[in-house]
Order: C-alpha cells, then structure tokens, then sequence
C-alpha cells in the first residue's frame, strides 16, 4: 500500500488531519507508516505546526517508494506519484486568539519562512510564479513553496498587501524565519 | 577527513564540537533557534543556520529543520553531541538516506542498545553480567511480583525506552510494587511514548563506574578507562572523576574488558560509554550502553590525553584507531564539576536570569567548558547547565584541592541566577568524597541533613557515613560495607547523562 498525503483537497473520503506530523516514516518491505504529530498545540511563536493542514488519503497503488527528485516538486507531480509525501501547511504566525490580527507595522509586512527548506516561487520548475513583484496578495493565498524533506508546504499569506520584493530567490535555501517576499499594505478590497 | 560538520546541539557541547572541527581544519556549521542567536558557538562557528524557535522539539528535536540546514550548507557530517536527537536511530537513518555522516553508531546499533531491555539480554548473550531481573519488558503486575519475588527486594523499575535518569522507581517491598508499577508505566508513557517498563535487581550503596570506549569500522577497539559518577542527585550526575578511587585494578580490567567484549559483540563504531553499577563489595553489573559522547567526557580526556571529539570525527571519517591498548595511559586524576544555574538553596530550581558577571576560573591544570558569558541570558528553554570546571593533577587529592580552588575563584553574577557552585564546593569538602567511600547516596544524604528531616542537626553523622569514614581511616573497605543499610528510602540508581 501507498500513503499520500495531499494539500488543500478536500476530497469525499479523506481524513483530514488539522495538525501537520512531525515525522513521517515509510517503508515499503512490510510495510511500515509511521507518522508522529506533536503532542498537544504547539506554542511556537510562528506555528506552522499548530496551523497547518494535511490531508491523508489512502491510495490503491502498489507499493512503490519513490523519492521526488529535486525538479519535481509539484503538487500536481506528487498526486501521480504513488508514494509520494505531501503535506500542505498554512503559514500562519501567531495571532492573539479571539482577537482581530495585528495589523503589522509596514516594514515588518514580511511573509517568513516557517521552516529551514528551499524556496520555490513557482509550483513546477518552468512554471510561472505563484506571485511577483505588483501583485497583491490576500490571505491564504499561496505565495510559495518551502520544500523540507521532500515535503512541499505551500506558503500562504496572512495579510493583504501588495508584493514589494521576492526576498528569497527561487530555489533558494531559507532560514526559519527568514523573509521570503516582502509586502506593502493597501486598501482592503 | 570531512569538509563540512554541522553541529546538531547547542550550549557548552556545541562549542565543544566547533573547537575539536576548528582544530582538525574542518569548516563547522552551528544551528540554532531564536533563543540561541547570540550563543558562543553561533560566533565561534564558520556558518551558522537559524532552524526554528525556541521550543526545542521545533528546533534541536526537529529532523528536518537539522537536515535541511545541513543540505543548505552542504555538510557531508552532523555531530548530535548528547542528548537532543544525539541518540534517535530514525535521525541516524535519515541522515544516511540523505547521504550525510551521523557521527556515532550505526541506526541498527543504537536501535537495539537504546532498548534497555533489548539491550541487556544482547549484553548477557555477550557474556556480560548483568542484574538480575526480567527478560525483556513485564506484561503484567503478576508477572512483576513474581519476578521480584523470585530476584528478592529491593527491585527498580525502569522504562524500556527511558534515559537521562527519568523514568525509573525503586521498589523495597511486596506492598508497593504494584502501585509503582502502574506509576512507572504511567510515567513511561507519559515522557517517552512508550509504557513499557522492566525489572532489575536493585543494588544499595553501590557506585556508579562507566566504562569509556572508542571503535572504529574495521574492527578495531579501546578503552580508555573508567570514570566514577557516583555523585548524583535524583538520577544527574554532578561530580565525575577518572580514574575511579579506591576501585580494585582486577575488577577495574575486568569492567573494561567486559566493556570492550559488549562493544565488538554489537558491532559498535564511535565513542560509547558502558555504565556499570558497582556494589560495595565490588561486584559489577552492567546497567547500559550510551551511543554517544558523555556530558563528562573531559575527565577522560584529562588523564589519557585522548581527545574523544577528534577521535570520533576521525573514526565517522572511516579512519582506523591510530593507538592500540597499550598506548592509552592513565596520567594523574582529573574531577568535573558541573555547574548549573539552580538554587541549592530551593530544591534547585533552575534560575533563569541574565548575567551580569561571568568570570570562569584559569590557572593551571583547570578547563572550563562553557557557552556562557556576561551579558548572556539564561533562557528557560532549555537545560540549567552553566559550566563544567575540570581540574587535573597529579594525584586525586591533588585534583580535589585544585577543584575547590577553581570553585572558589567562579565568580558568577546575575538578578536572579543562583549556581549550584556552593553545594559542588560542600560535596569536594566532604570526608566521604574526600576519602572516595561515597556511594549514588551521598548527595541525597548531605540534602536531607541539611534540611533535617529525619536528621537532628545535634547527632552524629548519618551511621554509614561515620562508619565508611572510619573504614577509610582504617584503610580497610574502599566504601561501605555491603551489610549497611541504606541511609534512606531514596532511589540511587545511577543516571544516564
């Protein structure tokens, strides 16, 4: 059997998980899916764990462990690949619970990296940006990719604004943390 | 040799690694999370990598924030250190899918030592001795009073996955074996994933005698001499030493012998440490194996000159042992301190706090390992070690008032920081330490009287102390006669780090 783990489908039958793994473990001889979540919610201050979503659905293929090479790193590709692993997470950092979120100051309008990975600006290499420098963007739009074993996250934003600057280059390694695009506010609308 | 090591730790050990990378001309990478930004080994390092906050199962415990920084880096090495995932098989396994070197034993080695209960029927089917007690975990209170009732009291439980001296009780009579039980699972659980729990004879005034080792992948196997821990609170070492004092040199060639049969009969590679627990009247047993470095490491290194860290780069590299046996030699003694930002004063309660002053002791023959520095915040995230103060001489006497020396010049400054460098300072002190009769229950014994719980500060000494002075005066027992009862009711078993 083959586990997939798909971003953002909400297809009838899938168990949805509200909680990203920590680990994952496959094994194709004697089958062997090991996943590990997080005890509790995390109190990371950005919490990509707490927020994050993934969707778990069982495949009918055939045993076959494939490890995405470093090009294919789509979600389109992963869905055809058997056992490929994907996991979507929502980058969302902190908000006080309850509360509207913070309406962060102007210079600090950086959508950041969640994790250590590599930066993808575009879904599929050749393919065009998910975002560029003018456009503006709303929340949970997907603004890239972070890459982090084999694991393709979409990078979301949590705030309206217009992109000022692509920070990180396209498949490049970031830092947690780090900025990835940087943002101007406007006008909600 | 390697062109790339990333340091997989932080605090004093991280800088420990950088340095041994430093000397051997290895470029070092550190990794860090938000609360580590400023730390030594972020400013000593080549390169460092921000991998998460400061929570450390986001950060240090986060496999692919490790892997992917050592893949952004182009590391072709990571050193765990000790603790943190320094121990993890499935780190180990990742970390060779990504073609990156672990420095330490391979996954199936640690898997199988890591499982305490696995681990000592491995270590009995290499002829080692071990305690008494249950083949593999219980399956059941039932099964556990049979068992104790067939090896006789005291028992201890321990958690099959357990380490860092958590997870463990000690059981003195059919009564309060089954609650115990049910706690130790319940505990097992609680902080491992995994309930299971086993049985062990339980050894009162014993010493706790580690046994160090060094394999390379071709076979090739030393010991470089034991260390005495003996001296631990709640199951954390405090005061290391090598050599062991008072240890008699036939059952100390023996513990290395048996030390060094263990390591070739797993196919072990790297530094690893055998702990032994070792009863009054000198009999050892194995209690098990740690697959990396030793927080007390530096004693060893003090007395055979043998620097580990380089040692293990080296090996993880492929290299063969450059020494045989014959070229290890035990020179003089050497005595560890450890010194943790706690209050003694307070059940030592770790004491965050920034430091105002931080001014390490020097003179000759003293180490000092430490991250730390004035204007360093001692955060909350992680574990209350400050420093470790390593003191070598000629001689153990020698060495324990150049250890008291060191202490007293500590000086260590900061609103709110309290350090457990008094408590080291009574313990060095201490006739029982000074005459090496101490046992795992000397720290619990110097606590209690000093609170006087049971122990009017008007009488005597507690009687096994007075009686294991007077043996040393004697020269009689190395320490204390096995028919002397435990001073106390406190668990002693030896701890893990």
């Amino acid at each position: 059997m083959s586990i997939e783990c798909e971003g953002g489908a909400n297809g009838a039958g899938n168990e949805v998980v509200s909680r990203v793994p920590r680990r994952f473990r496959l094994q194709a001889g004697d089958t062997v899916i090991e996943i590990d979540w997080l005890p509790g919610e995390s109190a990371a201050p950005v919490s990509v764990t707490a927020n994050g979503t993934a969707v778990l659905r069982e495949a009918p293929a055939p045993a076959a462990i494939s490890s995405a090479s470093p090009a294919a790193h789509t979600a389109s590709h992963a869905a055809s690949s058997a056992a490929t692993v994907i996991a979507s997470v929502a980058a969302c950092p902190a908000t006080p619970a309850g509360g509207p979120a913070a309406v962060p100051e102007a210079a600090a309008l950086f959508v950041r990296a969640p994790m250590v990975g590599t930066f993808y600006h575009s879904p599929d290499a050749g393919a065009r940006p998910f975002v560029g420098v003018g456009d503006i963007v709303r929340p949970g739009q997907t603004i890239g990719i972070l890459e982090v074993m084999k694991m393709m996250n979409p990078i979301t934003a949590e705030v309206t604004g217009r992109v000022v600057d692509m920070v990180a280059g396209d498949a490049e390694p970031v830092e947690y943390d780090q900025p990835l695009i940087a943002l101007e506010p406007v006008g909600s609308g | 040799m390697f062109s790339t090591v990333l340091v997989a730790n932080r605090g004093e050990i991280a800088l420990r690694v950088v340095r041994a990378c430093r000397e051997a001309g290895i470029r070092s990478v550190a990794v860090y999370s938000t609360a580590d930004r400023d730390s030594a080994a972020v400013r000593c390092a080549d390169a460092a990598v921000h991998i998460g906050p400061p929570p450390a199962k986001s950060s240090y415990l986060s496999i692919p924030a490790i892997v992917e920084a050592a893949r952004a880096v182009g590391a072709d090495a990571i050193h765990p250190g000790y603790g943190f995932l320094s121990e993890d098989p499935d780190f180990a396994e990742v970390c060779a899918a990504h073609g990156i070197t672990f420095i330490g034993p391979p996954p199936e080695v640690m898997q199988r030592l890591g499982d305490k209960a696995a681990a000592r029927a491995a270590m009995a089917d290499a002829g080692l001795p071990v305690l008494p007690g249950s083949c593999g975990a219980l399956s059941s209170p039932g099964q556990a009073a049979e068992i104790a009732d067939r090896i006789g009291f005291p028992v201890i439980l321990k958690a099959v996955a357990g380490g860092g001296g958590r997870g463990m009780r000690v059981v003195r009579e059919p009564g309060a074996l089954a609650r115990a039980y049910g706690e130790t699972r319940a505990q097992a659980r609680a902080v491992f994933g995994d309930e299971r729990v086993y049985m062990e004879k339980f050894v009162d005034n014993a010493r706790h005698i580690e046994v160090q080792v060094l394999c390379d992948m071709h076979g090739g196997a030393i010991h470089l001499g034991e260390r005495d821990c003996s001296v631990q609170r709640r199951h954390q070492k405090l005061i290391e030493e090598a050599p062991a004092a008072g240890l008699d040199p036939g059952v100390r060639d023996a513990m290395c012998d048996a030390a060094l049969q263990g390591a070739k009969a797993v196919g072990y590679v790297g530094a690893g440490t055998f702990e032994f627990v070792v009863s009054a009247a000198q009999e050892f047993h194995l209690m098990e194996v740690n697959c990396r470095l030793q927080v007390e490491h530096p004693v060893t290194e003090m007395v055979t000159g043998i620097d580990l860290v380089h040692e293990q780069l080296r090996i993880a590299a492929g290299a063969p042992l450059t020494m045989r046996q014959d070229d290890v030699v035990i020179r003089g003694a050497a005595i560890e301190c450890r010194v943790n930002a706690e209050d003694p004063e307070n059940d030592f309660v770790p004491t965050p706090g920034t430091l105002e002053e931080f001014v390490a002791p020097g003179g000759p023959f003293v180490r000092v390992d430490t991250h730390a520095f004035a204007g360093w915040r001692i955060g909350p995230d992680y574990d209350s070690l400050l420093a470790k103060v390593i003191a070598w001489a000629p001689d153990r006497e020698a060495a324990r008032a150049r250890a008291a020396r060191a202490l007293d010049e500590f000086r260590v400054e900061g609103g709110g920081v309290r350090t457990t460098i008094p408590f080291l300072r009574r313990i060095i002190d201490h006739p029982a330490f000074g005459a090496a009769t101490h046992t795992t229950t000397l720290v619990d014994a110097i606590v209690r009287g000093d609170e006087g719980c049971d122990v009017s500060p008007d009488l005597p000494q507690p009687q096994w102390l007075s009686h294991s002075t007077q043996y040393a005066k004697a020269g009689l027992a190395p320490w204390v006669s096995s028919d002397e009862a435990s001073p106390n009711g406190q668990d002693a078993q030896p701890a893990v780090l």
